[in-house]
């Protein structure tokens, strides 16, 4: 095979690329490696492979897309074999434990007021589905779409354990 | 809105981005809380995003480095992006990069040095000018009146100006002909969060804007006719994390101003800029660090700036909006939380500052006749059963002194309009007052049986007003009266016409003999104002659906020149 001279694909159209599907992608990472060094690294190795791959500026938008989400979720397939092989920690132990890593970051804030201890006390109660969902909207900025890419679950799914989700939160506030 | 509409699956996404204007006020609330709690972790995933975006400028570089082309601009930023998020890379990146970075640095100055040189005086002109404004190559007025304050006197350029959705990530700003409607020019503006109206003044187009995470809040200047940017400035952000929450005997905790330290704090990013006001070739702008800008509107470098010291937090951490300031004979009037000020335009500095009861949250002033008017409404307690008082103030222009206070039966959710002697404005207590200028008396209310959120608008002795319902967040009963819009004369309170508005809609202009309308998804309304008839409707931009069929572009924001 001819080795190419690593081509740096179109500016303009790389940096919209990152913008529009990084959170995703990166929110994906997050969610399977639980570990925000491993996620920021896979998501570095897909994105310099975007850079690399020449004819990336000639696909179409779903094409694009489509293209990054396979180099993602290729990466993380390998990421998995990788720790298989290497298990340093126990993914499922890491995934139940993910929500009081982040609070021990040290930016990260408790927030002990009454209603935030009670909206946060009552996203706990939500099924984990839910809590995924919400975290995915709120923490990462995802729209319902994205979610689905995300989670692959359908659109339709996302949407409702959304609505689900707000509608029990909405009873914290005076309403039922 | 029906009760069953907020948060159903079909709608939820455009209901969360749209905050707060499409829900009631809890649900908002809700929203905003929810932002709030997810916000430090959304705060590490923006630093994640933005170091992996780093890291793939250091690869391009070493890329270009190698082959020759180290000129070229480390992974291309956005106009939009480039001030502030450029600073950030540069910082990441020499931070993380150590020797070799610094290596590079000194291969750049090399290349660099002999062009900061020639260039060194012109480099301190534009340093003194701005650090931030983007000037483009179409500007009308840049180049030899940079630094000058030049107003703009021409004739406002006539058209509907309203915002468009071109595709999920892109919003637009849209001039249609008044008469045919056709579009005329459309400017692509990024992805943004848009909270500011559009402010049309000679032959220039102003408004704010802001991306998703904060990091860039612009002021947007573009040409009227044609829709060319002419500028547009970050006026960046800030962190706000300076309280303490502390715990009460009770088991509940308070705010308490006091240094972090470095537990139980809460935190925001505060960029979100007010809709900008322009008077006399100069544009003000406020912004949630509690600043207040002041640009030349020719150019849009700073002039000065004030800081009101006060940021638009609640005490249970609610975050409340900016507010646009008034201008009038060389004084800026504003307002954020609980205070007034009063600032000289001259010597920049405060005339004098008030501030009412702190539970209260003040809208933006409007200044007629030596009086600043106002309303406020109680702040939200985050608990039930808070009581939800609204007044609406004249105080003198002069020093500050209340002059008379009005009290509504619920929240006054927007900010009252003086026309003639008359201050008209709405409240959530389903009605639309009239109040005598001089004294506060009333003169007429009408019960509207749905809550009134906007500001009325008054044209030609018509008080146009619209509700929204009148779903109870206490009782958690359904809205039994369907959103609807009222004309009321504008002496008598008699109403002259009600028109059901189908969807939840509102009121965003009335120019001639026409009512325009913002609605969902994506579409002008307009009515007769003599009937209330629909006239016609458009869709404007791009009809977006989503993967289910929905439609899922937002109602446009809505100012007609005539």
């Amino acid at each position: 095979m001819q080795q190419q001279e690593p081509v740096v694909f179109n500016n303009l159209s790389c940096d919209a690329l990152y913008q529009r599907y990084a959170s995703g992608i990166f929110a994906y990472f997050y969610k399977q490696t639980a570990s925000r060094d491993d996620a920021e690294d896979l998501l570095l190795e897909v994105f310099l492979a975007a850079m690399e791959r020449s004819n990336l500026a000639n696909m179409h938008e779903e094409e694009r897309k489509a293209w990054l989400w396979t180099v993602a979720r290729n990466k993380a397939a390998d990421y998995y074999r990788r720790m298989t092989r290497h298990p340093s920690v126990n993914l499922k132990q890491v995934e139940t434990s993910l929500y009081i890593d982040e609070s021990q970051e040290p930016e990260q804030i408790t927030l002990k007021h009454e209603e935030y201890a009670r909206l946060r006390s009552t996203i706990a109660r939500l099924p984990e589905q839910q809590r995924d969902v919400l975290q995915l909207r709120f923490a990462h900025g995802l729209s319902c779409a994205e979610i689905a890419t995300v989670l692959e679950k359908k659109e339709g799914a996302v949407r409702m354990q959304l609505s689900r989700a707000l509608k029990f939160l909405r009873s914290i506030y005076g309403r039922r | 809105m029906y009760d069953d509409d907020i948060f159903s699956p079909e709608q939820v996404d455009e209901q969360i981005e749209r905050l707060p204007g499409s829900l009631p006020h809890e649900d908002a609330r809700l929203v905003s809380d929810l932002h709030t709690v997810y916000q430090p972790l959304a705060h590490s995933n923006t630093r994640s995003l933005e170091r992996v975006r780093a890291r793939l400028a250091q690869h391009e570089t070493r890329t270009r480095l190698s082959h020759g082309n180290a000129s070229s601009i480390p992974f291309h930023q956005t106009r939009q992006q480039k001030n502030k998020k450029d600073r950030n890379m540069k910082m990441t990146m020499t931070a993380q990069e150590g020797t070799w970075q610094r290596r590079l640095g000194l291969i750049a100055a090399v290349f660099f040095v002999a062009l900061l040189v020639g260039s060194l005086l012109l480099a301190f002109e534009l340093a003194r000018q701005s650090k931030n404004v983007t000037h483009h190559s179409n500007a009308a007025t840049t180049g030899s009146n940079t630094g000058q304050i030049v107003v703009d006197t021409s004739p406002s350029s006539p058209g509907i100006y309203l915002t468009a959705q071109k595709d999920r990530d892109t919003f637009q700003i849209i001039k249609l002909d008044t008469q045919t409607r056709k579009q005329l020019w459309s400017q692509n503006i990024g992805t943004i969060t848009m909270r500011s109206t559009i402010v049309v003044v000679g032959k220039t187009v102003y408004f704010s804007s802001a991306n998703a995470d904060l990091s860039q809040n612009y002021v947007y200047a573009l040409n009227a006719e044609t829709g060319a940017v002419r500028w547009h400035i970050n006026l960046g952000n800030s962190q706000y994390s300076q309280k303490e929450l502390v715990p009460t005997p009770a088991g509940g905790t308070v705010v308490r101003a006091t240094p972090s330290t470095g537990n139980n704090v809460l935190s925001y990013t505060l960029g979100i800029l007010s809709t900008p006001v322009v008077d006399n070739g100069v544009v003000y702008v406020t912004g949630e660090s509690g600043k207040l800008f002041a640009l030349n509107a020719t150019d849009g470098t700073q002039l000065w700036m004030y800081d009101t010291q006060t940021v638009p937090i609640g005490e249970s951490g609610t975050r409340y909006d900016v507010e646009k300031v008034a201008v009038d004979q060389g004084v800026i009037y504003g307002s954020i939380m609980n205070k007034l000020y009063a600032i000289d335009t001259k010597t920049h500095r405060a005339l004098w500052t008030i501030q009412i009861d702190k539970t209260q949250i003040l809208h933006a002033p409007e200044v007629v006749n030596g009086i600043v008017y106002t309303s406020s409404y109680e702040q939200s307690h985050h608990t039930s059963g808070a009581s939800m008082t609204g007044y609406v103030y004249a105080f003198n222009a002069k020093d500050g002194t209340q002059r008379w206070k009005f009290t509504a039966q619920s929240w006054v959710l927007s900010s009252p309009v003086v026309v003639n002697d008359i201050v008209y404005f709405g409240s959530y207590d389903q009605h639309v007052y009239a109040l005598k200028a001089n004294d506060g008396t009333k003169l007429w209310s009408v019960d509207t049986g749905g809550h009134v959120y906007d500001e009325p608008t008054v044209s030609n002795g018509v008080v146009y007003a619209d509700e929204t319902g009148n779903a109870s967040e206490a009782t958690s009963t359904a809205s039994t009266v369907k959103p609807a819009m009222f004309a009321i004369d504008a002496s008598s309170g008699k109403v002259l016409w009600q028109q059901n508005t189908s969807q939840d809609s509102s009121i965003e202009a009335v120019q001639g003999n026409v009512i325009y309308t913002g609605v969902f998804p994506g579409t002008v309304y307009a009515y007769d104002t003599k009937t209330g008839k629909t006239l016609w409707h458009q869709q404007v931009g791009t009809l977006l659906k989503d993967k289910l069929g929905e439609d899922s572009a937002p109602a446009p924001i809505i100012t007609v020149v005539g």
